[in-house]
């Protein structure tokens, strides 16, 4: 949702400012202190705040959001909320200047993120932490094997649902990175094709039916038109048709508001977590910024269902990180594997979990693609390669493979290492 | 929303009170704005500083020498329009003195920064009238929350892990049948294999039973040979390799919660023992007389347990299998909660009440979460602060490690005494600071004294507390606002539970810890 670029502008007393106006602030920055930064050094100088912040954001403002989200109001559903956000604040908090680009991350390459000091996201899926993650990365540069500082910036990322929420800090390069730690993200649930096709036992199968199903072959409302979860008369069609399914099988439960939040893969929200986590992050960036208190290392989790519960720990740097160690990845399948094999592996394998991998490779000194899913004429033309052998398409045992996938900016490089065929190791999904 | 239509319509016939407009209160009163509380009113006798602007995301610098009450009301109000936003333009002390009753009307008085004095005075005076208080301040880089509230009851508690219902160990009739109605042995591959894991189960442990004098799988060890048995049950083809039966090896990983001897927990236990539940009167809240209807079922037709929650959760099954399954649990369960009405009923005539004053539904919902029925008691700021009732215990051994959050207590009582003799903070321009340190300390030293503590405060703690000056930076603000807002909503809804009763958030560590003083 937000990134953000924040200087501690060191100026005289700004246009726009009053008395008094930094007073809570001004005793971190011009004190010392027994639990400040070691390179923490007071400043009398003139303080302005956080006055340069772009935010990036994709979406546009819906009715549901409202209850939680108090930049936007009414009048403003159906605008970007970047646009809405940064005219709010611009307003409201004199001198601060926030560009709004309503874009989604992805839309910008390295030059645009190289310009910030700290990056913040409230990012709505794993898949874009692991790219904005990704991209910090490819900008570290390295002298001799050697990271320059320089070259890092801090990653603050939030994240909640419901009562339950997590804030985390990350040094690219330096600490435990978003894939070091994917096998902390819980499996996303989704319901198996054949309990939806002809097993239903839930309210919520019925409606997957529909979604999945039942609305791609009826076309109710045209050919070409796609199911919209914010039309009305989408969603009750598919609420009249979940309950005809539902009485089929004698299952109770579909409501016009379940319905809903199926169809549009709603998550509960609450405003006191977002508030929470993002007070948590904000801390962070105001830490690092002015280098007043050593920032948090590295990861804080917060639930309060029972009570008010948080747990801080340091999530360690994984050794063989695909995004971030550097150790080249090595992919290990008997030459008589077809790649279709491989495929599966690059996304089930719970340390990778790519989503739609794109496999390419260097054969006679001219790069061929393997396999590619996104485009549909590639996706045709490659097909057949899923159910050649790793042998048949001339791959040799230490050939390169390159990967290119949504969760991450960069290609990664797979080495090919042949295992003999009577030993095949078998790739196990957690 | 998290806490249903029921919930919400608490909330939107609430009516909340928050005692100074600062940045810790503005942030709380969004939170509980944004979600649609009924009303709230806010009582400041301050003016808008500079100071107040700077950090304060609901005043402006137009604001600047107006009433906070006033110019805070208008930008919250803001928000949401559904919310009836007011002000009362007087400190909380003028209105202690001349109309305490002031503030029985409120739902939840919500205190933020406010002076030691102010909060004993109306702390008292909420105790007595029944009226929950939740006292928040932020102090530098510490946030604080307490909350005193007699007796506060929960019926949905919404637990994050809750075990299952299901009684396989002591199956009572219907379900008994209902397992016996299936063969395993004679079924075709399709049926075997979508069988739900509970009659999988439930059939593998008779065999058990035959074979172990009727007695439940009690250790891992036998746990394990009771997996292996089920394991052995998976079909196989003619080559004698297992099939693939996802039904039973949801019946295997279950092994572990689903042979849980059913009990009433013991949380339920107390509540059925404490004395609210025993002595019924024509005072008692529906909680108490329906908790004693419970009791007496558990005590009666329910022969040591609870009434039937009457939910499963989903398995690999076919639809028919699983929809029967879940019905036979379904309707016991209403059975069930139709004899505790009974029970409900005789008691309200007892006192000459209608049955009708608690509903059909009330008594479903309560019967459902009765594993998870929870009662709030949160001790009174007197008892806190008496020098004969004082938590002495938790603080000394909290305090053997030295940067336990109970330090940040000890240091908010030590300001509180600082401001006592002092009329102000410590710390709070520059000049001051180096002094008041030194002063800061005897504070510390004569609290400790005064409550014959033998802990030991670190000086570089008392250091902190003069740098922060008694600043309120947005951000520890902010964590607090929705921290205090959703406990605020738990009181209200009587959903989820509330903590009991102080909390301190660490900014610089980012770390938090509750005690119950």
């Amino acid at each position: 949702m937000a990134d953000g670029e924040e200087t501690m502008a060191v100026e005289g007393c700004s246009i726009g400012d009053w008395d008094g106006r930094w007073g809570h602030v001004q005793k971190f920055l011009e004190r010392t202190g027994p639990f400040t930064h070691p390179d923490f050094e007071p400043s009398e100088e003139a303080l302005s705040g956080f006055r340069h912040i772009h935010v990036v954001d994709m979406d546009i403002i819906d009715v549901s959001n409202l209850n939680r989200q108090f930049l936007f109001r009414s009048k403003d559903v159906g605008r970007p909320k970047a646009d809405v956000a940064a005219e709010f604040i611009n307003q409201r908090v004199p001198g601060c200047n926030v560009v709004p680009h309503f874009k989604k991350i992805q839309d910008f390459d390295a030059s645009f993120y190289r310009q910030f000091h700290i990056i913040v996201c409230g990012l709505d899926s794993i898949i874009a932490r692991r790219w904005i993650n990704g991209m910090l990365l490819s900008l570290l540069s390295y002298e001799d094997g050697v990271l320059d500082p320089s070259s890092i910036i801090p990653l603050i990322d939030g994240g909640t649902e419901g009562f339950k929420g997590n804030a985390r800090v990350i040094l690219p390069g330096m600490t435990a990175c978003i894939d070091c730690t994917l096998e902390l993200y819980p499996p996303q649930i989704t319901f198996p094709m054949c309990t939806i096709a002809s097993m239903p036992r839930l309210p919520e199968h019925c409606i997957e039916y529909v979604r999945v199903l039942q609305w791609p072959k009826d076309k109710p409302f045209g050919d070409a038109v796609g199911l919209d979860g914010d039309n009305p008369e989408h969603v009750q069609w598919v609420f009249q048709e979940s309950l005809k399914r539902a009485a089929e099988f004698n299952i109770t439960g579909v409501t016009y508001r379940l319905t809903q939040g199926v169809v549009k893969r709603i998550i509960p929200a609450v405003a006191s977590t977002n508030a929470v986590i993002a007070a948590a992050c904000a801390t962070e960036v105001f830490k690092i910024a002015t280098s007043a208190y050593i920032p948090l290392n590295n990861y804080l989790v917060f639930n309060d269902v029972d009570g008010l519960y948080t747990y801080t720990f340091e999530a360690e740097r994984k050794d063989n990180c695909t995004a971030c160690s550097q150790v080249p990845q090595k992919l290990q399948f008997p030459p008589s594997a077809k790649l279709q094999e491989v495929l599966e592996y690059l996304t089930e394998n719970a340390a990778l979990q790519m989503k739609s991998p794109a496999i390419s490779t260097t054969l006679e000194g001219k790069n061929k693609t393997l396999y590619l899913q996104s485009i549909a004429s590639i996706e045709e033309r490659t097909r057949p390669n899923l159910c050649k052998t790793l042998k048949e398409l001339g791959l040799a045992d230490g050939q390169e493979l390159a990967v290119a996938d949504v969760t991450t900016p960069q290609t990664v490089l797979f080495k090919l290492n042949f295992t003999s065929e009577t030993c095949s190791i078998k790739q196990v999904q957690n | 929303m998290l806490w249903g239509d029921h919930g919400q319509e608490g909330l939107e016939n609430a009516h909340v009170c928050l005692i100074n407009a600062t940045a810790t209160g503005t942030e709380i009163l969004k939170n509980l704005v944004l979600p649609g509380i009924g009303a709230f009113t806010i009582v400041d006798g301050h003016k808008v500083s500079g100071e107040d602007v700077g950090n304060n995301f609901f005043l402006t610098s137009s604001s600047i020498g107006k009433n906070r009450a006033q110019a805070a009301t208008e930008l919250l109000q803001e928000l949401n329009s559904d919310v009836s936003g007011n002000f009362v333009e007087e400190s909380p002390d003028k209105l202690l003195d001349n109309d305490p009753e002031f503030f029985h009307r409120f739902s939840l008085v919500i205190g933020v920064q406010l002076p030691e004095s102010t909060c004993l005075r109306l702390g008292s005076v909420l105790w007595d009238a029944g009226v929950p208080f939740l006292v928040c301040r932020t102090y530098g880089l510490i946030g604080y929350m307490r909350l005193i509230v007699k007796e506060h009851t929960v019926i949905e508690s919404h637990p994050d892990n809750a075990l299952e219902d299901l009684r396989l160990d002591q199956p009572f009739t219907e379900l008994k049948h209902h397992i016996e109605s299936y063969d395993l042995d004679s079924m075709e591959k399709k049926d075997h294999s979508h069988t739900p894991w509970i009659i999988v189960v439930a059939k593998y442990l008779e065999k058990w039973y035959s074979e172990h004098n009727s007695q439940l799988p009690k250790n891992y060890k036998e746990k394990e040979a009771f997996r292996q048995l089920i394991r052995e049950g998976i079909l196989t083809n003619e080559n004698g390799t297992p099939e693939d039966e996802e039904n039973f090896e949801e019946a295997i990983k279950n092994v572990n919660t689903a042979l849980n001897p059913t009990k009433v927990p013991s949380a339920t236990e107390d509540i059925f023992n404490a004395e609210q539940c025993e002595n019924i009167t024509s005072q008692s809240p529906s909680f108490w007389v329906m908790a004693h209807g419970v009791r007496d079922f558990v005590r009666n037709e329910g022969n040591g347990k609870l009434p039937v929650r009457g939910t499963i959760p989903d398995m690999i099954a076919d639809s028919d299998k699983f929809i029967k399954l879940q019905n036979v649990y379904r309707d016991k369960a209403m059975k069930d909660a139709a004899v505790v009405s009974k029970h409900v009923e005789a008691l309200l005539q007892s006192f000459g009440k209608p049955p009708e004053s608690i509903s059909e539904q009330e008594i479903k919902l309560f019967c459902k979460n009765a594993a998870f029925l929870r009662v709030v008691r949160c001790r009174s700021l007197a008892e806190e602060y008496s020098m004969d009732t004082f938590n002495k215990d938790e603080i000394t051994s909290c305090m053997d490690s030295a940067d336990s959050e109970m330090v940040l207590y000890l240091m908010l009582r030590s300001v509180d005494r600082f401001y006592q003799q002092h009329s102000r903070y410590p710390g709070v321009y520059n000049y001051q600071v180096e002094e008041d340190i030194n002063k800061l300390k005897l504070c510390v030293n004569s609290l400790l004294q005064e409550y014959s503590l033998n802990v030991n405060v670190k000086d570089d703690y008392i250091h902190e507390f003069c740098r922060y000056g008694a600043a309120e930076p947005h951000t520890v603000a902010a964590f607090l606002g929705g921290s205090a807002a959703q406990e605020a909503i738990k009181i209200i809804t009587h959903q989820f539970v509330p903590f009991n009763n102080t909390f301190l958030y660490n900014a610089m560590s980012q770390t938090s810890a509750t005690f119950q003083l």
